[in-house]
């Protein structure tokens, strides 16, 4: 429970915004896992990135890794390991939402499951997450494990 | 008894305007407990593509086994110059009982009226001299127009933006499934066999 020692205001926004990243992980996986993993593939395969193979790997794989690292971020374990992994994953969604925009692309973003259209809302959502992520992750290595105020060793 | 068979008789035409505005482009079973909604647009190649490739498969796998019923929905994009009056056109075929036919005939000469927009005499070849006289009333008459606007209405509200677009619906819920145009079959089984499972 050494997260609770800290008591800065960054520190309690970090970890606001970590339980809040970790629950939204956990939705998102949900909205995925409770439709056909075929669904999900489809709105991979629309950014036309992937070949089949591996659009299937990560739309049977994508929802459960979502799944628990909602689950790990929110239970605060190992966060200067689980805190870029999830700002690693949302780099990577932001990448390809701007790429489908820029390239006019009128696809579903695949973030919350089947009918969330990729737009300028899906694309300032995940920006934010991605803000979101890497704020978490900075405080998660300027403390000793926790919030702002407690610099590394 | 009399009077039952004339009220039925009355009835007729509300009740087969009741439920949609379908007429003629529907396959299958009304009551299976799939129903799929391809919104498409007669001069769009995805569409072609669709039509040529997939629905087949669609249409033996789970139309014809009584697992869903299809229903195309007339959604002509502005961009297509010739799309609206190509649906039209379909639409007043399908008022005649030859839906199928002028469908699968324009998706199969789409690239050539798609060109010289002759469209008229690429339809009437499926048409008999009587029918033919019939389209010009029928294109302008609410039982052609009324479907493709209500169409277009249905999928702007659905959140269609382009073609084709295939809605499946079951159990009352519905699942847009997309494809950017490059739909793959296995992927659409998939989901079906998920649902119906």
């Amino acid at each position: 429970m050494t997260f609770l020692n800290s008591k800065s205001p960054a520190g309690i926004l970090a970890l606001i915004l970590r339980v809040v990243l970790g629950a939204v992980f956990i939705v998102a996986a949900w909205m995925k896992l409770r439709e056909p993993w075929a669904m999900f593939a489809m709105a991979i395969d629309s950014y036309q990135i992937l070949p089949d193979w591996a659009v299937e790997l990560v739309a049977r794989t994508l929802p459960w890794f979502e799944l628990l690292l909602g689950v790990w971020l929110i239970a605060g374990l190992w966060r200067r390991l689980s805190t870029p992994v999830a700002s690693l994953l949302l780099v990577v969604f932001f990448v390809l939402m701007v790429r489908a925009m820029i390239k006019g692309m009128q696809i579903d973003c695949g973030c919350f499951g089947p009918g969330d259209r990729l737009s300028w809302v899906t694309l300032v959502r995940d920006g934010a997450m991605l803000a979101s992520s890497l704020f978490v992750t900075v405080a998660a290595f300027r403390t000793g494990g926790l919030g702002f105020g407690h610099p590394a060793r | 008894m009399k009077l039952w068979i004339a009220a039925f008789a009355a009835l007729l035409p509300a009740l087969a305007a009741a439920p949609d505005t379908i007429h003629g482009n529907a396959l299958g079973d009304p009551h299976a407990p799939v129903l799929i909604e391809v919104f498409s647009d007669f001069q769009c190649p995805g569409c072609k593509r669709f039509h040529d490739e997939d629905l087949p498969q669609l249409v033996k796998d789970y139309v014809t086994p009584g697992k869903a019923y299809l229903v195309y929905r007339y959604f002509p994009l502005q961009m297509h110059p010739y799309g609206r009056k190509a649906a039209e056109l379909v639409c007043a075929c399908a008022q005649l009982g030859k839906y199928e036919q002028a469908a699968d005939l324009l998706f199969a000469t789409q690239t050539a009226w798609s060109q010289d927009g002759k469209l008229d005499e690429t339809v009437a070849t499926v048409l008999t001299a009587a029918e033919r006289k019939k389209i010009p009333a029928l294109i302008k008459s609410p039982a052609v127009q009324k479907p493709i606007e209500g169409d277009l209405a249905e999928g702007a509200a659905l959140g269609v933006q382009g073609t084709p677009t295939v809605m499946v619906t079951y159990k009352s819920k519905r699942y847009p499934l997309v494809g950017q145009g490059l739909f793959k079959y296995k992927w659409i089984k998939d989901t079906l066999d998920d649902l119906l499972k």
